[in-house]
């Protein structure tokens, strides 16, 4: 049995957060809070990858003694943003050494960098992977308005360039009509579980299927 | 036993109480020490009240947590000659290894109760034990070994202090550790902790300090305040701390007709400085928010700490609340001394007790992601 005060998932955001625990519901039938404990307390949210080791959690010495593990599912990023695949997992490798270091005691870490543990990218380009078939236009739409934002991206034009986040948020604005869940607030809004704009295929998408099988393979999970 | 000028960075304890082995690491000037009830935080602050100053002050302090948990029986017919020695005794227990030694490390000195040889101390007469007055320095500690004859096979007893009465003992500042624990808040123990003091003659505070402890209290919770004074009612009452206000018209008023909280407060800041003029370079403090408005935490923190910070004192406080986590993480980034701040964090699984130090880097990304941080 999956046990979240010994075993701990840390992620960059909150909506990290709600995909990793949509994930864990609709294809592992966990939900939160689970066994006793809140969501925040099983997934952590670091507010930014530089948070990571701020996180009380690695310093639990219940946690450290008994080897729990503590699964990392961050952002690969791009070189633009001062990242990229190899950089983040090399940073990340080096935190935790130096953490050990520190600590004079082992810690059980593992690393998976969205969106499939192999390409740049983040946890937008993950979603992306995510949306209806009948939708996939979005990202074509997107891709061209943002290459032409970037196009005129001058000096005196001081551009605020949408962050990939920014492409989530209209996605899911865009298609307000064929959401099937009831929105009460902004908050609600991105809830990313709404079968009526995501597609959660875990046969099919390759980046869900690899993510999926760093779960199972960390933390013994079965799906449904 | 450590050095009382430097600060425990490193402590153990084993055998004590629910504590097979507790280690506790990277610990700060300031720390406060959240977790679930019953996980062994009051413990944990007894245990750091045994950093005392000599293996006889161990063993004698540590008897009387013995006795004050009941896990020691005493002498009957005490007041008398002829006392009843009881057969139940910790430190039989030891001999006969049916019970653990004790163990404590602070910093990287080790202390094991057993190291202690009172196993080897001569046979004393009772009857000239009876009528020999204490030795006050508690430096002959034989005196409170005796071997029981009336017994077949001859046991060594250890004696406390409250198994011969003595009109004139004078040895409770040998008996003072720096702990205030939860129970202690209420006008009797407020009354009898400074009774205690004035008695002994050790409270010995200056007009500055008196000075520096009303600005604190105006400060943090009676704006009006215009003196404190220990004094007596009348001739035959014992002594008690008494307050002048403009509410008062400058009439020193006892501090008994204040709130709990109010009391809390000034015996922490009288006791800090007590403490600290008694030789101690640590303060340990059960449950120091119960009693405190939410609203007056911050300001309570900061100039606590900033006091304690005077006084070069260490402080280990123990807390239930969400709230009081954030007013201490408070009061140590606007004081600039987040380096100094810890926040230990007990949790027990299957039966045994952890306890994991978190800087005050930890305690702040806890608060942002809403990190359960009381303990599990």
């Amino acid at each position: 049995m999956l046990d979240f005060s010994l075993n701990k998932i840390f992620v960059e955001g909150n909506t990290d957060q709600k995909m990793i625990a949509t994930i864990l519901e609709i294809h592992y039938n966990i939900s939160f809070p689970y066994n006793g404990l809140a969501l925040e307390d099983c997934i952590i949210n670091c507010n930014g990858w530089q948070g990571l080791f701020k996180q009380v959690a690695l310093k639990e010495i219940y946690r450290i003694e008994s080897s729990g593990k503590n699964l990392i599912i961050f952002d690969a990023d791009n070189t633009s943003n001062l990242g990229g695949y190899t950089k983040r997992k090399k940073e990340i490798e080096v935190g935790f050494a130096e953490l050990i270091k520190a600590t004079k005691k082992n810690i059980n870490y593992s690393i998976y960098l969205l969106p499939n543990d192999s390409d740049n990218g983040d946890l937008e380009s993950f979603y992306m992977s995510c949306i209806k078939p009948d939708k996939r236009f979005f990202i074509e739409c997107w891709n061209n308005l943002y290459g032409c934002l970037q196009s005129k991206n001058e000096a005196r034009y001081e551009l605020k360039i949408p962050k990939s986040a920014g492409m989530v948020y209209s996605y899911v604005d865009l298609f307000e009509n064929y959401r099937t869940g009831f929105y009460q607030n902004k908050k609600t809004k991105r809830d990313y579980s709404d079968d009526g704009l995501w597609e959660y295929n875990f046969e099919e998408n390759n980046h869900l299927k690899s993510l999926c099988k760093f779960l199972e393979d960390n933390l013994n999970l079965k799906s449904n | 036993m450590p050095d009382q000028s430097e600060f425990i960075t490193h402590f153990e304890v084993s055998n004590f109480k629910k504590f097979d082995h507790l280690v506790v690491n990277d610990i700060g000037q300031f720390n406060l020490i959240t977790g679930d009830n019953n996980v062994g935080k009051t413990s944990l602050l007894e245990a750091l009240s045994l950093n005392l100053k000599s293996n006889n002050d161990l063993v004698f302090k540590f008897h009387s947590l013995l006795c004050d948990q009941h896990i020691h029986h005493h002498a009957e017919n005490k007041y008398s000659k002829n006392p009843i020695i009881p057969k139940f005794n910790y430190f039989n227990l030891l001999k006969n290894k049916e019970e653990l030694p004790l163990t404590l490390v602070f910093n990287s000195q080790k202390v094991i109760l057993t190291d202690i040889d009172y196993f080897r101390l001569k046979e004393e007469d009772k009857d000239l034990f009876v009528s020999t007055p204490y030795f006050m320095d508690g430096i002959e500690y034989k005196y409170w070994i005796r071997i029981d004859k009336s017994n077949v096979k001859p046991e060594i007893q250890f004696m406390y202090e409250d198994d011969y009465y003595r009109e004139d003992r004078k040895f409770e500042s040998k008996l003072y550790k720096p702990i205030v624990k939860f129970r202690n808040f209420y006008e009797r123990d407020l009354n009898k902790f400074i009774k205690e003091l004035s008695q002994i003659e050790l409270l010995n505070l200056t007009a500055f300090d008196y000075e520096e402890i009303v600005s604190i209290i105006k400060i943090v919770i009676i704006p009006d305040i215009i003196a404190i004074n220990i004094q007596k009612i009348n001739n035959d009452s014992d002594e008690m701390i008494f307050i002048a206000t403009k509410s008062s018209k400058g009439l020193f008023v006892n501090v008994t007709r204040f709130g709990d909280g109010v009391q809390k407060i000034i015996r922490y800041l009288i006791e800090v400085y007590y403490a600290k003029k008694n030789g101690f370079n640590y303060f340990l403090i059960d449950e120091i928010d119960t009693g405190i408005h939410f609203s007056r935490l911050k300001i309570f923190w900061k100039e606590f700490l900033m006091l304690a910070t005077k006084l070069n004192i260490q402080i280990f406080a123990t807390t239930h609340s969400q709230e009081c986590i954030e007013a201490y993480a408070q009061a140590l980034e606007e004081l600039g001394m987040e380096e100094k701040g810890r926040l230990i964090e007990m949790e027990e699984h299957n039966g045994k007790v952890y306890a994991s130090t978190l800087s005050y880097e930890n305690i702040k990304a806890g608060l942002i992601s809403n990190t359960n941080l009381r303990g599990a």
